[in-house]
């Protein structure tokens, strides 16, 4: 294109040779819009510092290579944590706990991925996805077990080659049916149907132990309710029975792995294509010659089969099926957890989400180790909040003293008032009990104190550009927080284990909404 | 026959009853989704705070020997504390947890609500108590205190219900209809964007629908309380989700329409469980669900969403 | 037989009628413009011959068949395709992906060789790919090379269209209806716009019906031109005569407006 065609000279590709003969600097300085964007996104994903370091030569080895890496890893950790230095290590006798949790994580990683194709990939807000990995489950305990009594039979104990093929496309079924709902409905009243479905199973589940059929005399058990059927078979194969863990840890590795494949050609196919163009546009995607409705049905058939998967093999693996928890809408919300922490749409990050939420909970299990996390993680926050490191440094020392001058004045003042006793007695627990003036009495003042720390952390938040009232409220926040932390919710794991998990779900939708290895969306807004 | 009509008139007041509770909550659910088009899964939880609210003035209000303060004036003291103060935390919540979203993929305010929920729930186990709390049978509203209409006996607590909840949804009604912030609000579930070119300040309209959407989940849950006399941390969850159901029924975005959505579902569920069984209750929301979703695929009294093409 | 039949086509919103009777026909290889003022109709034509509204009576044959009733995919696969107004790219795919996912309603691959990447995948793939590629080099050398991993919304504006023209292409369509192409370009780009459509015409075979408010693309290109005026057409000829046609131009200035040729540059 000739100069005056093209005065802001937007593409480099269309020079005019005559112009950069002329000119050589000022076509060498010149550059068009998308290119000028491109290295824009190009200098934002180059990150500084070791930790970014690590992170681009790990994005700059071959995808094979990543993968075959962490497979390696997969494979060989039950025998890593098995060695002798390691037990030492981490102070254990034997490593089941470990492998059990990675084997829990694996059958998460599968829920995962088939979550991913539903809603990552089709963009469908299925709420009620722990149904099928339910409903596979008990058709399992159903086939598989001795529960079924008729004809004189002591349960049906079908084949695993039969069973869970069978129940794989009876749920794939189940899940295309749902999906006709999904045709008529839109994204949020979609959502809060299949929660409606989800729920109604689990309720199902839960209640279905008299239930009377027409041609017979007394009513029906169909679930054992709370309790669960258990005593399901082992999976077997080409005649070898699984007995063990580890058995099954190797065999839900080959299906994760087969899954990945199957779901990554999947994407990578004129099928993900459209899913992702429905996702992105539905309207325009079904002008564009891909019909909507079939493919929605597709993606709702194909998570229901892989949720069937999952549910199947877990269910054989676990030996029972239980309504509440493991197919209640609290496993539908970590899942859901899992898969946005992860990264929707991304394949390895929903598997690191499972692997996060599998296994940091078991991490945070014992209370010295919550501790070091929490006031780890505290100090990290603060760091974060307050660079350089002379400003942390100086808002730690001054928070210390402070805390010391109170206690130094609590002893002055009120004698008898800091002799609460604190369990935990680790090092640091010590650290801090010597910092803290904790009453005998401490649960009340501990509760509203927790509040109290909550609501000043807000009010941190919202004063934060104007020193005179930042700093000394964050000193104020740091105190109540650690005694808040020490008195009460150091004190109630489980609760403060979902309450920490609130807390980083808000925080981290604000931060990064398409989670770890999520690519961030755009929208026209 | 004899007893389906015994049972009816008994059946139709617990209808109504927990049909006010439901469209109640169906109203924050249904304006909040209105104007940003969000699912606040937390909704349920504020409910859950008004309860909680409202048994702490109960508490206060009772020494050894008995009441302090006349009846009314209890019940009173404990629907504007819990309304109040459920409305200023759900103005927290938005200002934090959904605002800085507002433009973000759509999935990050539902998670964000989710923790928001979580967060609720377990700060109110810790802090106050795992364990359900009890009203005492007969402490607040002694239980003799029914009312009878020929064959029909209501205890003062649903009526008290009923009542309260034909008050605010008038009251409602009236704000949103004539009322200068009602007008905004309607302009704000409109056209975001429209409103605030025309000077709306967006902002404060959509605190102000997310304080009065809790005002009325947070007398919901001092309600529930009187009634059935016993509230835990976990009653939003539950109570949220079919809240939310009777305002989709109803048609999302519409005021009459989260009444209606939840009368039917309340009457619904009192049907269920009075002629087949209890356990089939939660069914039988859902299949109302569906079946009116089917139908009618923006609920009830909805209005389709058109999009220019 | 015209590529493209409307007869007696009329739709109605509730109280509002549309499209009042509308009939026309485009043959192959054509240019025909519909122009008119603001609301008068063109958008909703164009919905209507995608099937996105069916109308409210009417016939509409595309290749001598009636497709009344067909979904939009349908339509698609049958060879009409369009742009839209509003420009619908999808952002977030890269523009190869964007153009690729244009090919869906004439491929066949189904799970199993998806999954096992058999031959006739693979096949199918390198054909889809390049038939993208072709499509994008059409646009001269701007949608090329390294551009083809950029997610869509890191295009300018005009490239932007450029992808939906050839993201349409790609569905193997015969007729093109392109909706408001040269929409918020400068006069550099929608000359650029204005032989390209010709170029489409000429090098790709394609039969194009426009909807345009720029003049200068309109004369530049059309064999014919439509009028619509409040959901009725109120002339069709070659854009000399539509122009002058008194009733067009009381349709654009109205009833008080001056003669003379349309000239928005």
């Amino acid at each position: 294109m000739p100069a005056d065609r093209d005065p802001q000279n937007r593409d480099p590709q269309n020079r005019d040779p005559q112009t950069s003969a002329e000119h050589p600097g000022k076509a060498a300085s010149a550059i068009g819009t998308d290119e000028w964007v491109a290295q824009v996104e190009d200098r934002k994903r180059r990150r500084s510092g070791p930790w970014g370091r690590l992170a681009d030569s790990w994005e700059a080895l071959p995808a094979t290579w990543r993968y075959g890496l962490v497979v390696a890893l997969l494979l060989l950790a039950p025998l890593a944590t098995g060695t002798p230095a390691f037990l030492e290590l981490m102070g254990i006798s034997n490593n089941a706990f470990i492998i059990r949790t990675l084997t829990r994580f694996l059958v998460f990683a599968m829920l995962a991925v088939g979550l991913n194709v539903v809603v990552g990939y089709a963009g469908l807000l299925d709420l009620g996805y722990t149904a099928f990995y339910g409903i596979a489950g008990y058709l399992y305990a159903y086939l598989s077990s001795s529960f079924v009594k008729i004809g004189g039979l002591d349960g049906l104990h079908l084949p695993s080659l039969i069973s869970i093929p069978l129940i794989i496309m009876v749920t794939a079924l189940i899940g295309w049916l749902l999906g006709l709902l999904s045709l008529r409905l839109s994204g949020d009243y979609l959502a809060i149907v299949t929660l409606g479905f989800g729920q109604v199973f689990v309720q199902l589940a839960l209640t279905a132990t008299r239930v009377k059929l027409p041609w017979r005399t007394r009513p029906v058990d169909f679930t054992r309710g709370p309790n669960g059927i258990n005593r399901l078979d082992d999976i077997s194969l080409f005649g070898f029975t699984l007995h063990s863990t580890l058995q099954y840890y190797y065999l839900f590795l080959l299906f994760l792995i087969l899954l990945f494949v199957a779901v990554h050609r999947l994407n990578h196919s004129r099928i993900g294509r459209a899913w992702r163009a429905i996702r992105e546009d539905e309207l325009a995607a079904e002008v564009m010659g891909a019909p909507a409705g079939r493919l929605k049905l597709l993606a709702f058939a194909i998570g229901a089969a892989i949720a069937a998967l999952a549910g199947t093999v877990g269910a054989a693996w676990q030996g029972n099926v239980v309504p509440v928890p493991r197919y209640s809408v609290l496993t539908l919300i970590n899942l859901y957890a899992m898969v946005v922490l992860g990264g929707l749409g991304s394949l390895p990050g929903v598997v690191l989400g499972a692997f996060i939420f599998t296994v940091l909970p078991e991490v945070l299990r014992s209370i010295a180790l919550a501790g070091v996390l929490f006031y780890g993680g505290g100090l990290l926050g603060l760091y974060l909040l307050l660079r350089p490191w002379r400003r942390f440094a100086l808002m730690l020392a001054g928070a210390v003293i402070g805390g010391l001058g109170i206690k130094g004045l609590a002893h002055l003042l009120w004698p008898g008032l800091d002799t609460g006793i604190l369990p935990g007695s680790s090092p640091l627990n010590q650290l801090v009990r010597n910092w803290l003036v904790i009453p005998v009495e401490f649960k009340v003042i501990g509760n509203i104190i927790t509040i109290l720390a909550i609501l000043l952390t807000l009010l941190v938040i919202l004063v934060r550009r104007r020193p005179s009232l930042f700093y000394p409220l964050l000193g104020v926040t740091i105190y109540l927080a650690s005694f808040a932390w020490e008195t009460r919710l150091a004190l109630e794991p489980a609760a403060t284990r979902i309450l920490i998990l609130g807390v980083s779900l808000v925080v981290l939708m604000i931060a990064r909404p398409q989670g770890l290895l999520g690519k961030a969306e755009v929208r026209v807004v | 026959m004899t007893s389906f009509l015994t049972l009816l008139p008994q059946t139709l007041v617990n209808g109504l009853t927990l049909g006010s509770v439901y469209a109640l909550i169906a109203l924050g659910y249904s304006m909040v989704y209105g104007i940003l088009k969000l699912l606040n899964f937390a909704h349920g939880d504020i409910y859950m705070i008004g309860a909680y609210l409202g048994y702490g003035v109960f508490l206060m209000a009772f020494a050894e020997q008995g009441a302090l303060i006349p009846t009314a004036a209890i019940i009173l003291l404990m629907l504007i504390v819990a309304m109040l103060g459920a409305g200023v935390i759900s103005i927290i919540v938005e200002r934090f947890a959904y605002r800085p979203l507002r433009n973000a993929p759509r999935i990050a305010p539902l998670i964000s609500a989710l923790g928001v929920s979580f967060i609720l729930q377990n700060v109110v186990q810790i802090t106050v108590s795992p364990r359900p709390l009890s009203y005492g049978s007969g402490k607040l509203i002694p239980t003799s205190a029914i009312f009878e209409l020929g064959e029909l006996r209501i205890h003062a607590s649903r009526l008290l219900v009923i009542g309260i909840t034909l008050v605010l949804m008038l009251a409602l009604t009236y704000f949103v209809r004539q009322t200068r912030l009602g007008r905004a609000m309607r302009a704000v579930a409109t056209d975001i964007d429209a409103a605030a070119i025309m000077g709306v300040d967006v902002n404060q309209v959509i605190m102000m629908t997310f304080f009065i959407g809790a005002v009325l989940a947070g007398g919901a849950g001092v309600l529930v309380g009187i009634v059935f006399l016993s509230i835990r941390h976990t009653m939003g969850f539950l109570a949220g989700l079919k809240g939310f159901t009777a305002a989709v029924v109803g048609g999302i975005g519409s005021i009459p329409g989260a009444a209606l959505g939840g009368l039917l579902l309340g009457m619904a569920e009192s049907f269920t469980t009075v002629y087949l069984s209890a356990t089939f209750k939660d069914v039988v929301a859902f299949v109302l669900l569906v079946l009116v979703l089917l139908i009618r695929p923006s609920g009830l009294m909805g209005k389709p969403l058109l999009q220019k093409v | 037989m015209a590529l493209l039949e409307v007869q007696g086509v009329t739709l109605s919103f509730g109280g509002l009628t549309a499209i009042r009777d509308l009939s026309f026909a485009v043959d192959e290889h054509e240019i025909v413009s519909i122009i008119g003022p603001n609301g008068a109709g063109k958008s909703t034509t164009l919905n209507v011959l995608t099937g996105i509204y069916p109308p409210d009576s009417g016939d509409i044959l595309f290749r001598g068949n009636p497709i009344l009733g067909l979904k939009p995919h349908q339509i698609t696969a049958l060879g009409m395709a369009r742009t839209f107004q509003t420009l619908r790219v999808y952002l977030n795919m890269s523009v190869l992906e964007n153009v690729m996912s244009g090919a869906y309603c004439h491929t066949r691959a189904g799970l199993p060789a998806i999954i096992f990447r058999s031959p006739r995948w693979r096949a199918e793939e390198a054909r889809i790919r390049a038939l993208a590629e072709e499509n994008l080099a059409f646009f001269g050398s701007r949608l090329q090379g390294y551009r083809h991993q950029q997610p869509a919304y890191s295009l300018s504006y005009a490239n932007r269209r450029r992808l939906e023209i050839a993201r349409a292409m790609t569905t193997g369509a015969k007729l093109l209806l392109l909706d408001e192409p040269a929409a918020g370009m400068n006069p550099n780009e929608t000359a650029e716009m204005t032989e390209l459509i010709g170029k489409l015409r000429d090098a790709g075979g394609f039969t194009i019906v426009l909807i345009e408010h720029d003049m200068s693309v309109v004369g530049g290109i059309s064999d014919r031109v439509l009028v619509l005026d409040y959901g009725e057409k109120i002339a069709e000829g070659s854009f000399e005569e539509v122009t002058t046609d008194h009733r067009v131009i009381e349709a654009y200035l109205g009833r008080e407006g001056s003669g003379g040729k349309q000239d928005e540059q």
